[in-house]
């Protein structure tokens, strides 16, 4: 699993090539730890770091993101199964089959059985009804999670759009509409500059009003920067992995490429945080580039602190 | 043994002598060829190639080359050797990746990305999804049933309870777990496979019927 998730040392993790190139049977180990991998992935119960490594090292390959997607596709379907098998009435609805071996395989008065047949009938369309429901119930949840996102998604980009477009030299490193140490808008953002606290300088303050929904921090990527992707993890300042975010989009902020990564405010207590921003190059090797302070605080609108 | 379209450089006789280096048995050397194709498919993949299959074809078109060539090998197996020869090929296709990278540094797009077709996107991902699960549902539908009993008690609770399920799974069977695992790979793998054919059906229909709209 370390080799899958990029953790060995080049000289391990070769090693370990060279006996799976040769052994079918550790070759064979492999590919089932890449299947159980994906399933705890999937079914959240990869510690945080371990999840982290697997969005950004094990994801760098397009075959393994079409595996990802199959297996989610998969277990979501061997889990309505596994509803079906349970429920004994469902299992009999879906399987003719079994019904008809059950029946030719017992000899019973016709009354009985065209009992049970109307039974069944009833039962179906009981089943179905509900089943019905459901799906209708699960459409209805996806569609207003979709807009979530798209509605996320046309902010982000306006945001984006806005502060690309914003011509107004800003040299505290504020985007128009944002700064630091001020209450802000519904949308906030804050363009955040490498280590700024680390080294001495003035800690990026942030008060965020109750109502403040959403936060869009711009990491400014540090000079000659050039990766595939990046991602981000947000720590608290013990440097506890709180949660981390993939692909992050870059954009154009005061003339410096930057990594836009959106929040939600309710995500953020107050207190100081460390975003430590990694990029993956193009041959999926990953690698730390830098750390951003932040402290939060929260206020009702129009009280500055 | 078919030649794939990277195999054009090669010769059969060329490829004869690979196959003779891998194993003077004919039908082992057969065997040994597409396990270390697979093998190496898996090395790429793990390196994050954007081709692994292009590549693990390449190591072998390269391999193939140097000993019709009549280059004496120094590894001590031929295993040993295709990986210094796919390391070789990997770091190339990352050197690649990087001049294309500055290619597209040194000519930026003026706005930062935001695609019109995204919402187009969005739909047509949702349509994709549920097609997907279609068929994922059809093709374990027509599995045999105690087939499709076995994948599902595998995946069934929570990460404890799964352990102790499998484990409880492999004694009702008669064996070992390891037995077990490999079992629900290859159903896993033939289920992909069945999905993947499904959709690429229902997309071609799709298609069919979009066009034939658009006619009409």
């Amino acid at each position: 699993m370390s080799y899958l998730l990029g953790e060995l040392s080049e000289a391990e993790a070769a090693q370990l090539e060279q006996q799976y190139l040769q052994d079918e049977t550790l070759h064979q180990e492999l590919l089932l730890a890449e299947d159980e991998l994906i399933e705890s992935f999937l079914r959240n119960e990869l510690p945080l770091e371990q999840r982290r490594r697997f969005e950004v090292h094990f994801l760098a390959s397009p075959v393994r993101r079409e595996r990802l997607e199959s297996a989610r596709v998969m277990l979501q379907a061997i889990d309505t199964e596994a509803g079906l098998l349970k429920s004994p009435s469902r299992a009999a609805a879906s399987r003719p089959d079994v019904l008809m071996s059950r029946f030719l395989a017992y000899r019973v008065p016709i009354g009985v059985v065209a009992a049970a047949i109307l039974l069944l009938a009833v039962g179906l369309a009981l089943v179905t009804l509900r089943l019905q429901s459901a799906k209708e119930q699960l459409r209805a949840e996806k569609a207003s999670w979709s807009q979530q996102q798209d509605d996320l998604k046309r902010q982000l980009a306006k945001e984006q759009a806005t502060s690309a477009g914003s011509t107004q030299p800003q040299s505290s490193g504020k985007p128009s509409g944002a700064p630091s140490g001020a209450v802000m808008d519904h949308f906030a953002s804050v363009v955040l500059t490498q280590g700024q606290a680390r080294e001495g300088g003035e800690l990026k303050r942030v008060v965020l009003p109750a109502e403040s929904q959403l936060l869009l921090l711009y990491l400014v990527l540090p000079e000659r920067t050039n990766m595939r992707s990046y991602q981000a993890a947000i720590k608290t300042d013990e440097g506890r992995v709180l949660w981390t975010q993939t692909n992050l989009p870059l954009a154009a902020i005061e003339g410096k490429r930057s990594a836009a990564l959106l929040l939600e405010s309710r995500q953020l207590k107050p207190g100081d945080y460390v975003i430590t921003l990694l990029g993956t190059k193009s041959a999926g090797q990953e690698q730390d580039l830098a750390d951003y302070v932040l402290r939060i605080a929260k206020e009702p609108i129009g009280k500055e602190q | 043994m078919p030649f794939t379209k990277h195999d054009r450089s090669l010769t059969p006789e060329s490829f004869r002598q690979l196959l003779s280096w891998l194993d003077p048995n004919q039908d082992n050397a057969g065997e040994k060829y597409e396990a270390i194709r697979r093998r190496l498919i898996t090395f790429f993949t793990c390196h994050g190639s954007q081709a692994p299959q292009e590549h693990a074809d390449e190591t072998i078109d390269r391999v193939t080359r140097r000993i019709a060539g009549g280059e004496q090998v120094q590894a001590p197996d031929p295993y040993s050797y295709f990986h210094g020869v796919a390391r070789l090929v990997m770091k190339e296709a990352w050197r690649n990746a990087r001049k294309q990278e500055s290619l597209v540094e040194d000519n930026p797009s003026p706005h930062p990305a935001v695609d019109p077709r995204a919402d187009g996107d969005t739909r047509q991902r949702e349509l994709l999804s549920d097609l997907r699960l279609e068929c994922m549902q059809h093709c374990l539908a027509s599995l045999p049933p105690e087939s499709r009993r076995l994948l599902v008690t595998y995946h069934q609770g929570a990460r404890r309870q799964r352990i102790d399920n499998r484990n409880l799974l492999a004694r009702q069977l008669g064996v070992s777990l390891n037995t077990l695992r490999i079992r629900v790979h290859r159903l896993r793998q033939e289920l992909t496979s069945c999905a993947e054919k499904c959709l690429q059906k229902r997309i071609t229909v799709l298609k069919r019927n979009q066009n034939s709209d658009t006619l009409e």
